[in-house]
């Protein structure tokens, strides 16, 4: 299982590039991160406070494929 | 003098069963259950080890695990616990970090230049002339350091045990008993550790006049076991606290990793030394290690002594001693003196009490304590005494905690650290909680016991926590310095009261700034015995309060751990191919590839002739290479071209039905990770490849941005059902055009297109690439046909004298062809831009996966890889990641070279500046003698540039054959 950064924004000034790259915050708070169980191979998405290790929320990553 | 009592109560030896060892050279005789220390002191032996620094005599202090003074090792085994290992038959020890043997030390010269060698002499002196550094430093590592390893010693590895509990309790003292005892019973899984050999802790060795505390030892050992559901786990200790509750124990077998749902600290405390000048003479000991010597033991390690007392504990100490034979003529009180009843039993026993007076120095005669020096209200009297019992306070065994996130302040009342708030589902019980009788402590574990059941969700009486001790255990100040020193606040490390008056003086003023520069709690017991004194002595320097000192972080581990027992045994997969049998027969020198195992060339005698060879068939034959390590990856679904879109740099709109391209994935910050081919079966299907030791991870980003995206695709990993052959050279159409009815002329099969057909039974895809520079088919089938097909071509191409070619062919192929491999020639910092990629990149998609930060790359390149040759001898000796010298400073490196056939000369790649990439500039690159060799930036690829061998030889060999 791992945590996963966000998507590639769509739209980004160039200066802001290398902050988005680079600088992103990672003080502890609830987070959304990306989980992966590697046994049914599917993702979740789970909120975890990155301080205390609290699962918050889980939930099942489906495409649309699946959903639909 | 040091002598064997009678049998004691309780005693842990068992004087039927002799061992016998030796120690310095000389032969000494041990009970069972002793340790090294104890049968040493049987004898007499007083003085077992040396000190760091100074190399100063040192004896017995807590007879535990709380101080490294007796360090021994053995021919494969150093720094051995002389307090804790039981002598082994037969073996030699002796003990580290001596010149010449413990006797006569030569180290211990140093004390005459101790007041030249103060704090920090070491970091102020040798660090110039920087010339001079190398010698100094051999000559410092020659004093540093402890025990030599020996790195001869054969290897053990140990393996790793995982467990799950409900309740771990650490430690099997008065309150960690209480605390199994109300578990037990309940259908839970629990599991009390202790580091000693038996269950008990301070209630087998204090008070002995009370015949009951053995008697709980008894019934616990006797009740405890599988029925009860609690399990007892001696002779292994906490090694360090970890996320999720996770707690190493190590024994002797190893680690056993436990994870438990509430754990109970009940790990009691340390004592703690005095300090006055000579206070490591062998003679002076813990009161509580004397305790330990006695009643595990059955040693007296003197024949007179004296009890510096700084809390009530003295007295019983004093009384428990007396009890067991022991001779003990004065107390020295560093209070008032007024115990009350106990006062009076001590002097019933004809003691003396010297009320307000405390130990300034202490004298030695043979290298054992002769006499201390006190002070008194009236005057600086000495008593003469082999033995020194300090009883002057306690410090937390609260690493643990400390680990676990719990906060502790400092209890002006009994002066000791005691827990304030711990993170849920972990509890605190005993005399770390700051309770010490007997009643109160087994009242703490029970109530400790109630909370966790209590957490667990079960039902549980309200077990009332006893109140905290309301008298002082621990003297506030148990320091005399002294003015000419030998005043040990570390005995570790050699510190004394001076050196950190010193760091604070230079500004070191901080708990955690004075332990690095004067290395107080840096030794091998990590300051057990040292910080509380440290921390008391900051906090008069700093004239504010011991909580507000502060205390050191604690880490792991509590007690050193051997490296092969952090390494576990070695669990490492190795892949093997579909093909992997055929491979072995062909006597294939097969390599670690990754996880895979990959034949590196097919002859074992000679490699170089073997590569050379298998080379040339494809050259100018034809030869097959296993390629089923690549990643391979099937997209189905409406979005899969958005899919691949996002995920990879290029465009795939031109990217016809049948046809395949050069795909390569880029991170979040423009970095390669990854290269393959794309091939488009129809527009909702696409099939992928990806390399070898990325595939996993290309799989995973793959279906991580399908679901963000919420993309209707299906990403399925074929890697390991699916094996692949590379089958290349002029002559492969006439193999291939054998074994099945395709049509393979460049109109209907095109160099890049992708068909699917039947290969003597088999089902493959065949994808028309060109990795290795000839005229090739990747031929991908279902796993399990593997070994029919490969001999099948084989077969097929016996009459053009077909040969399998592993790795190093290979490599050497696609270098002719200036054919990059993603890890090998781009590293976690190479762009597409510098690797000559550019043309893969389409910034005008409008969103992929890195195209922000390749945005910003592109205008930004300051470095390329580029082609050279070199034609001189020298140049045979150039290796991958030579560095490229220019203007004396690095400017680049190799990352590919070998010999090619093709060119006559050495031909490579290379990341290099800029501007030093003009083709036919000559560069130098250092070798690893330190010569320098000369090369020239040349142009890729070295062989066939305009690609005519994918389309000449498909013509004719499609003519020939058909």
């Amino acid at each position: 299982m791992t945590g996963v950064s966000a998507l590639e924004p769509e739209f980004l000034g160039d200066s802001s590039a290398g902050a988005w790259v680079f600088n992103r915050d990672g003080s502890p708070m609830v987070r959304s991160e990306w989980w992966y169980h590697r046994a049914t191979q599917l993702w979740f998405k789970v909120q975890r406070h990155t301080g205390t290790d609290q699962i918050v929320g889980v939930e099942l990553a489906r495409t649309n494929e699946e959903s639909g | 003098m040091a002598s064997r009592l009678p049998p004691q109560p309780g005693e842990w030896i068992d004087r039927g069963t002799s061992i016998n060892f030796s120690f310095e050279g000389k032969g000494y005789r041990a009970f069972k259950g002793d340790v090294i220390t104890s049968a040493l002191l049987a004898a007499d032996r007083l003085s077992i080890g040396r000190s760091f620094k100074y190399h100063r005599l040192r004896g017995v202090l807590s007879a535990a695990n709380h101080d490294a003074n007796l360090l021994v090792e053995t021919t494969t085994r150093t720094n051995i616990r002389a307090d804790i290992e039981h002598p082994e038959p037969g073996v030699s020890y002796r003990a580290v970090n001596t010149f010449g043997g413990l006797k006569r030390d030569a180290g211990s010269l140093l004390q005459l230049f101790s007041s030249v060698l103060p704090v920090g002499f070491y970091y102020k002196t040798f660090y110039r002339p920087r010339a001079l550094f190398p010698i100094w430093e051999k000559l410092l590592r020659r004093f540093a350091g402890l025990g030599a390893v020996n790195t001869d010693a054969p290897i053990r590895r140990w393996s790793r045990r995982n467990r799950f509990c409900d309740v771990l309790v650490i430690g099997g003292g008065a309150a960690g008993l209480a605390a199994a005892r109300t578990l037990a019973g309940r259908s839970l899984e629990v599991i009390v550790v202790d580091e000693n050999p038996r269950l008990g802790g301070r209630l087998h060795y204090q008070g002995q006049g009370d015949p009951t505390a053995l008697s709980v030892i008894a019934a616990a050992e006797e009740s405890f076991g599988r029925d009860s559901g609690i399990e007892v786990l001696t002779a292994h200790f906490a090694a360090g606290f970890y996320a999720d509750n996770s707690v190493p124990l190590v024994g002797p077998d190893g680690i056993i990793q436990v994870q438990a749902k509430c754990v109970i600290f009940a790990t009691g405390l340390y004592e703690q030394p005095a300090v006055f000048r000579n206070n490591d003479l062998p003679g002076i000991m813990l009161a509580s290690g004397v305790q330990r010597l006695v009643h595990r033991y059955a040693i007296a390690p003197f024949d007179s002594a004296v009890v510096l007392a700084g809390n009530r504990e003295a007295y019983r100490v004093t009384l428990d001693l007396v009890q067991a034979g022991l001779n003990i003529t004065t107390i020295v009180d560093m209070g008032d003196g007024s115990h009350g009843e106990l006062r009076e039993r001590v002097n019933g026993h004809g003691i003396t009490v010297i009320p307000q007076a405390t130990v300034i120095s202490a004298r030695a005669r043979g290298g054992r304590l002769a006499a201390i020096r006190l002070r008194t209200e009236t005057g600086k009297p000495e008593i003469t005494c082999d033995g020194l019992l300090m009883s002057v306070g306690w410090a937390p065994a609260a690493g643990l905690a400390y680990q676990a996130g719990a906060t502790m302040e400092f209890d002006e009342t009994i002066g000791q650290l005691v827990p304030r708030e711990l993170p849920s589902g972990l509890f605190v019980a005993g005399s770390l909680n700051g309770v010490f009788d007997d009643d109160a402590l087994r009242a703490d574990g029970e109530a400790a016991a109630s909370d966790a059941l209590k957490c667990l969700g079960l039902v549980s009486p309200d077990n009332l926590r006893p109140r905290r001790s309301i008298e002082r255990h621990s003297h506030p100040y148990p320091i005399a310095a002294h003015s000419r020193g030998w005043d040990f606040v570390d005995f570790d490390e050699d510190v004394q009261v001076g050196d950190l008056r010193t760091a604070w003086r230079e500004g070191f003023d901080s708990a955690e700034l004075m332990k690095r520069y004067a290395t107080v709690g840096m030794g091998p017991s990590q300051g057990k015995t040292a910080n509380m004194n440290a921390q008391r002595i900051l906090a008069r320097l700093n004239e504010t309060s011991v909580q507000a000192a502060g205390v050191t972080t604690s880490r792991p581990f509590t007690h050193p751990v051997p490296m092969g027992m952090l390494a576990g045994r070695r669990f490492r997969p190795r892949w093997r191919t579909p093909m992997h049998a055929c491979h072995v027969a062909r006597q294939a020198d097969l390599m670690e590839a990754g996880t895979w195992l990959r034949p590196r060339s097919y002859t074992r005698k000679t490699p170089e002739s073997a590569i050379t060879d298998e080379y040339a068939r494809v050259r100018h034959g034809v030869g097959i290479i296993d390629v089923s390590t690549l990643g391979k990856i099937e997209l189905f679904g409406a979005d899969a071209l958005p899919l691949l879109e996002y995920a990879y740099t290029c465009s795939f709109t031109k990217l016809g039905t049948g046809m395949t391209r050069y795909i390569f994935m880029v991170d979040d910050t423009g970095t390669l990770v990854d290269d393959g081919v794309a091939a488009r079966v129809s527009d909702d299907h696409f099939y992928v490849t990806a390399t070898s030791s990325h595939a996993q991870a290309a799989v995973l980003k793959l279906q991580l941005y399908a679901v963000q995206l919420g993309l209707d695709v299906a990403v399925i990993d074929r890697t390991f059902r699916v094996g692949a052959i590379n089958l290349a050279g002029p002559l492969s159409a006439q193999v291939l055009a054998s074994l099945t009815g395709l049509d393979l002329s460049a109109q209907a099969f095109p160099y890049l297109g992708i068909r699917f057909c039947q290969l003597d039974g088999t089902p493959v895809r065949l994808l028309r690439v060109g990795f290795v520079g000839e005229l090739g088919y990747e031929i991908h089938f279902p796993a399990s046909y593997g070994p029919a097909l490969w001999r099948a071509l084989l077969n097929a191409g016996a009459a053009h004298d077909i040969r399998p070619f592993g790795v190093d062919a290979q490599r050497l192929l696609r270098l002719e062809k200036g054919h990059l491999i993603v890890g090998q020639d781009t590293d976690g910092t190479t762009n597409p831009y510098e690797a000559g990629l550019g043309w893969g990149v389409n910034l005008s998609k409008s969103r992929f996966v890195g195209r922000h930060s390749l945005k910003v790359l592109k205008t930004q390149t300051a470095r390329k890889l580029v082609g050279f040759t070199c034609s001189e001898p020298e140049g045979r000796m150039i290796e991958e990641c030579h560095l490229v010298i220019e203007g004396g400073v690095i400017a680049g490196r190799v990352t590919s070279v070998a010999y090619s056939p093709y060119c006559s000369e050495v031909i490579g790649l290379m990341m290099v500046d800029l501007a030093l990439t003009r083709t036919g500039r000559e560069l130098k690159v250092k070798l690893t003698d330190g010569g320098l060799a000369a090369v020239r930036v040349a142009k890729t690829p070295f062989y066939d540039p305009d690609n005519q061998r994918q389309h000449l030889h498909a013509q004719q060999t499609v003519n020939t054959a058909k």
